[in-house]
């Protein structure tokens, strides 16, 4: 991940706001989606997203459906009702640290 | 470019090698290896070889050997699931822990309320002690017979063990230590002890069911 650290605790946001927008997808599919959106800036590395997917099914924010695909299972993860309030929530979340941190760091910058 | 059958079924003897044997994690990375290297061929023009060479430099660090003081000496193996054993664990002890201090202040309070001898319930608690044992051996045999690794089975055996050991220390059908003791804090803490350790035995009806959840995907294959 590019500036991993930073990036670091936005992980689990990033997912729920993906699931939220495209429904169900698998942990591939996460990868590649967040690579198109940020024309490659941003690379979710493997130690990085099955863990936190694997942490927001344990925590009752995503559910999995498996399918059979190419003679073998795929994991396909989609939102629980839990999950579209915790979106909600950490999407305000995030908007309140971005906000934060601009006029912290430069309040000249107008991110919309 | 789809891989073929003898392709994807090395990159699973790939992941055995490596000792993921789980299923429920396994057929996860193996549907995600296979992507990857099939996107790799298509676009950079990499022969299988190559593309599942770099994938496996990818997943070096989470299929790579992995130890933690929470699982002790004793459980070895790939990062992908042993972080995943660790994850659970904590939620049950930290689940089981709560539970337990919140039933042990109810149930002491009202002991005392009502000056209850405690000791009159212990040949009860050492029958229910000797039902969970056999309970969990026969759960323990049944999912074995199987034949499926899951992640929730691997940790029903190693959480069994221990659990197993304390069944049998605390067990008033075999031990008389409650009756050496007889003041206000060790009665206390035997009691605490006793409601812990049947608290505990809840958890191993969820990684059953885990268990027979990922054995209910397994038979789509």
């Amino acid at each position: 991940m590019a500036n991993s650290k930073l990036y670091k605790g936005s992980l689990s946001t990033i997912i729920l706001k993906l699931l939220d927008e495209q429904g169900k997808m698998y942990g591939y599919e996460i990868t590649q989606k967040v690579k198109e959106l940020t024309k490659g800036e941003l690379k979710i590395t493997e130690g990085a997203l099955y863990p936190a997917l694997h942490k927001l099914e344990a925590e009752g924010l995503l559910d999995v459906e498996v399918a059979k695909v190419d003679n073998r299972l795929r994991k396909y993860y989609k939102l629980t009702e839990q999950g579209e309030k915790e979106t909600v929530n950490r999407l305000a979340e995030l908007e309140e640290f971005i906000r934060n941190m601009q006029q912290l760091v430069n309040p000249k910058w107008n991110i919309q | 470019m789809k891989l073929s059958h003898e392709q994807v079924d090395l990159i699973a003897r790939y992941l055995e090698s490596k000792g993921l044997f789980q299923f429920d994690i396994k057929y996860e990375v193996l549907d995600h290896m296979t992507l990857s290297i099939e996107n790799a061929m298509s676009t950079k023009n990499m022969k299988f070889v190559d593309a599942f060479d770099e994938e496996q430099i990818k997943w070096k660090e989470e299929l790579g050997p992995f130890q933690s003081w929470w699982l002790g000496d004793r459980i070895k193996g790939p990062k992908i699931v042993l972080v995943s054993y660790i994850r659970s664990i904590k939620r049950i002890y930290l689940k089981t822990l709560f539970t337990s201090l919140a039933v042990f202040t109810v149930a002491y309070l009202f002991l005392k309320a009502l000056s209850f001898d405690q000791a009159s319930f212990l040949p009860l608690v050492g029958v229910i002690y000797l039902f969970i044992l056999v309970s969990m051996l026969v759960a323990y045999f049944g999912m074995n017979r199987q034949g499926v690794k899951t992640i929730s089975a691997s940790l029903f055996r190693y959480t069994m063990g221990y659990y197993g050991i304390w069944l049998l220390v605390f067990n008033p059908v075999f031990t008389k230590l409650y009756w050496i003791y007889q003041n206000d804090q060790f009665i206390a803490t035997f009691l605490f002890i006793h409601i812990f350790l049947l608290c505990f035995s809840f958890n191993f009806i969820g990684l059953f069911m885990g268990h027979a959840k990922v054995l209910k995907i397994n038979r789509k294959l």
